[in-house]
């Protein structure tokens, strides 16, 4: 590979040929500011406030190759002239009004006119806020909309869903969806994708705080929470806290202090997948079932394979998700456990997830009549909450979860990053095949990030398990395509709709493209899942479950029994 | 329905080769068959299944492109040439009078779904300026008389 050597603010730097301007200077150390950029995804000079002077004439560094010797000035008098009136004219066709913006203190243009020191500008207009519902899931405010193109070309590129799109040219350019229609008529799988990698805050979730906050005032109800594993590796990042901080004690805590009746644990689900899961994965490798079978655990992938693969719906388990599982259960068991009618019981859950309020309002997740969950919220919600009530989240105690529906194991914690279901799956599956406690439970072949992988497991003597996983869009179509053309030689697929898993999902916390830059998110996020399961030490494995073994001992009797179909189990619907 | 839909746009792509390359001319052949000037969302659809693009390339392209339009057009596609040869040697004026004519403005279709007002990049017809573009064929040399007649041979039939 060719090397080239150039100078930036008088530092020597040796990058492969070919490379941009905007990364040369990162590998420097050099801070260049950006808001188009999105690496590997939007790379399309379009806001131009990356612009440096590369030998004295002026180019935007996202896309500016390097060259021999090139001397490039970042903060020259000119450059900052320059970037102040390009950030001048962004924003005088944007609504900004930070005060009462979703993204105040967390977004990419209000940072930057601090950082510019723009604090007056003679074009600012004020403009009719534009919010539009355009999903059961997605809010957008074109108000606010920049332009960048962050948000189509993630929807396209990364999950090819490609339901968003520009429509016009130049001027009359702007950020709409196929056909201007609403995205629920789409084949948008409401990954929320496009809302944590739009640099502003023109597109959000759909705001439910205030159903949680008026249920949690209805004395009449027994509020129920339900935390999903991701959720545990991100909130703290809302309050200040490092990339890749557990906070599960604090989650806990800061959840009681909202009022909630008890707190629970998603994890809890999240065994009794692995139960309901592996059971049937046997029963379909026994008795020669349809295979590949693939895990149903992401809404996302659901309605992904439900639009694009409705030939495969007969591959999917038919479990409902841990956090459908849960609701079920608690509106059910629990409530008989606990002497509780279930028509007062509200269960929310909080997810890192916003397909996930699109799955709680599906037909067909619900039982004798009553939903399995009631109101979904993501993890930013949650911080929201916390911060609507003043808590002090970084002070909090840890605590812990209530007993029983908060009792879960390492495998449950680590379904939130990609690799982790097919972990806690092959950890019950091998030691029910072998009859033994296995002590070796860490299967590193199925960890990391590699959008596509595949694994042969050796489950028991003679019995080798075809596994693989895919997480994110494009990388499901390549292993989706494989099955449909027959070739797969797999047993038992592993599928997230957001790349990296839950952790990575759209409801959680948003990270800018600066510190992505310098922090891989999705690594940090992991480990911190990773330490949980490790500390975990006395049960790593779902089966282990105390309360888990005692559900099916005195309720629901065998995996795939009876009263799990009615409970658990699901299906699907071709979607065109 | 599905199936007609299906096969006027197998042919399309048939004919102009099956790859994502060749979405401009497919989608102005579909256009030219639509009867109205434009892609249908239907239409969309097909097309981006049948190219391997997703839906929302084939919208950027239809809403980038002034040839092609996601709504339904007149029977007569006007275009006004605005480039800078015609927009010296008036274009405002011969704008105005198709305007008058019509009573219509830029982008409007009238009631009777025969006539679209629209303006177009160059079309190549400097030499003749003002110009003009009714569906496939370009008028030059225009005065308020020859614009009454363009119209109103049209509105005979
Ligand atoms: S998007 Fe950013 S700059 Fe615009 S109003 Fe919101 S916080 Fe302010
Ligand atoms: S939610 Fe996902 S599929 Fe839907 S528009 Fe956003 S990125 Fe695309
Ligand atoms: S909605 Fe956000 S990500 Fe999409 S173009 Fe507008 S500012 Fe960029
Ligand atoms: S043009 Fe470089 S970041 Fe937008």
């Amino acid at each position: 590979m060719s090397v080239v050597t150039l100078t930036i603010d008088n530092q020597q730097v040796t990058v492969p040929a070919g490379t941009t301007v905007l990364e040369a200077a990162r590998k420097a150390g050099v801070n260049i500011p950006t808001l188009c950029y999105l690496k590997g995804i939007n790379e399309v000079g379009s806001c131009r406030i990356c612009v440096v002077e590369a030998n004295k004439s002026i180019q935007t560094a996202c896309v500016h190759p390097v060259s021999e010797g090139m001397v490039v000035r970042t903060n020259t008098k000119r450059v900052r002239e320059l970037r102040k009136g390009i950030f001048e004219l962004i924003i005088a066709n944007h609504n900004a009004d930070c005060t009462i913006c979703a993204r105040n203190l967390n977004c990419e243009l209000q940072r930057l006119g601090k950082e510019l020191g723009v604090e007056t500008t003679p074009y600012l207009k004020s403009y009719p806020e534009e919010e539009e519902i355009v999903s059961p899931t997605i809010v957008r405010d074109n108000s606010r909309c920049i332009n960048c193109g962050r948000c189509v070309r993630v929807c396209d590129k990364v999950q090819e869903a490609g339901v968003l799109a520009f429509n016009g040219r130049s001027d009359k350019m702007f950020v709409s969806t196929f056909y201007d229609a609403p995205l629920e008529e789409l084949s948008c799988i409401n990954c929320g994708q496009c809302i944590v990698n739009c640099p502003v805050g023109a597109l959000k979730e759909k705001d439910q705080t205030a159903e949680v906050w008026a249920v949690l005032n209805d004395p009449a109800k027994y509020v129920i929470v339900q935390t999903a594993p991701a959720v545990r590796a991100a909130l703290g990042e809302e309050f200040g806290m490092p990339i890749g901080t557990p906070v599960t004690g604090k989650m806990a805590a800061a959840l009681r202090r909202l009022g909630f009746k008890k707190v629970f644990d998603t994890d809890f689900a999240a065994d009794v997948t692995i139960m309901e899961e592996g059971t049937e994965l046997l029963g379909r490798v026994e008795k020669g079932g349809v295979l590949p079978m693939i895990t149903s655990c992401s809404p996302g992938w659901i309605k992904f394979c439900e639009h694009n693969y409705p030939d495969l719906l007969d591959n999917l388990s038919t479990c409902k998700s841990p956090q459908n599982m849960m609701g079920a259960l608690l509106k059910s068991h629990y409530a008989e456990m606990a002497g509780i009618n279930p028509d007062d019981i509200v269960v929310v859950s909080v997810m890192p997830c916003t397909a996930k309020k699109f799955e709680v309002g599906r037909e067909e997740l619900e039982v004798d009549g009553r939903r399995d969950v009631d109101i979904s919220i993501t993890t930013r919600e949650l911080a929201k909450m916390i911060k609507q009530a003043d808590i002090d989240f970084t002070k909090l105690p840890d605590e812990k979860f209530d007993e029983f529906y908060g009792d879960s194991t390492g495998a449950a914690v680590i379904f939130g990053v990609t690799g982790g279901v097919m972990e806690a799956a092959l950890r019950t599956l091998a030691d029910i095949l072998s009859g033994k406690d296995l002590q070796n439970v860490e299967y590193h072949d199925v960890r990391g990030l590699e959008g596509v992988r595949e694994a042969e497991i050796e489950v028991k003597e003679g019995l080798k398990l075809k596994v693989a996983l895919a997480h994110g869009g494009s990388n499901i179509k390549k292993l989706m395509d494989q099955v449909r053309s027959g070739k797969a030689p797999y047993h038992f697929i592993e599928v997230m709709a957001c790349p990296g898993g839950c952790i990575m999902g759209g409801g959680q916390p948003i990270v800018s493209d600066q510190v992505r830059s310098e922090i891989d998110v999705a690594v940090e996020r992991a480990k911190a899942l990773y330490s949980e399961d490790e500390k975990a030490a006395e049960y790593r494995k779902s089966h282990q479950n105390p309360s888990v073994k005692r559900l099916y001992d005195e309720y629901l009797k065998e995996p795939n029994g009876h009263l799990s179909h009615k409970l658990l189990h699901t299906h699907y619907q071709k979607r065109g | 329905m599905e199936g007609v839909v299906q096969n006027l746009v197998a042919e399309a792509c048939a004919k102009h080769g099956n790859d994502s390359s060749a979405l401009l001319p497919v989608l102005l052949e579909l256009q030219e068959r639509s009867g109205k000037h434009y892609v249908s969302r239907e239409i969309a659809e097909e097309v981006a299944r049948a190219l391997e693009v997703t839906p929302g390339q084939v919208f950027e392209v239809v809403t980038y492109f002034a040839a092609l339009s996601d709504k339904p057009r007149g029977k007569y596609l006007i275009q006004i040439c605005e480039s800078t040869a015609c927009s010296v040697v008036g274009y405002n004026a011969l704008l105005d009078w198709f305007k008058e004519e019509l009573g219509l403005e830029v982008g409007q279709t009238d009631a009777d779904g025969l006539f679209t007002l629209a303006t177009t990049h160059c079309i190549g017809a400097c030499d003749v300026a003002p110009a003009v573009r009714i569906n496939n064929e370009v008028f030059g040399n225009l005065t308020r008389e020859k614009v009454r007649e363009l119209i109103s041979e049209r509105r005979a039939g």
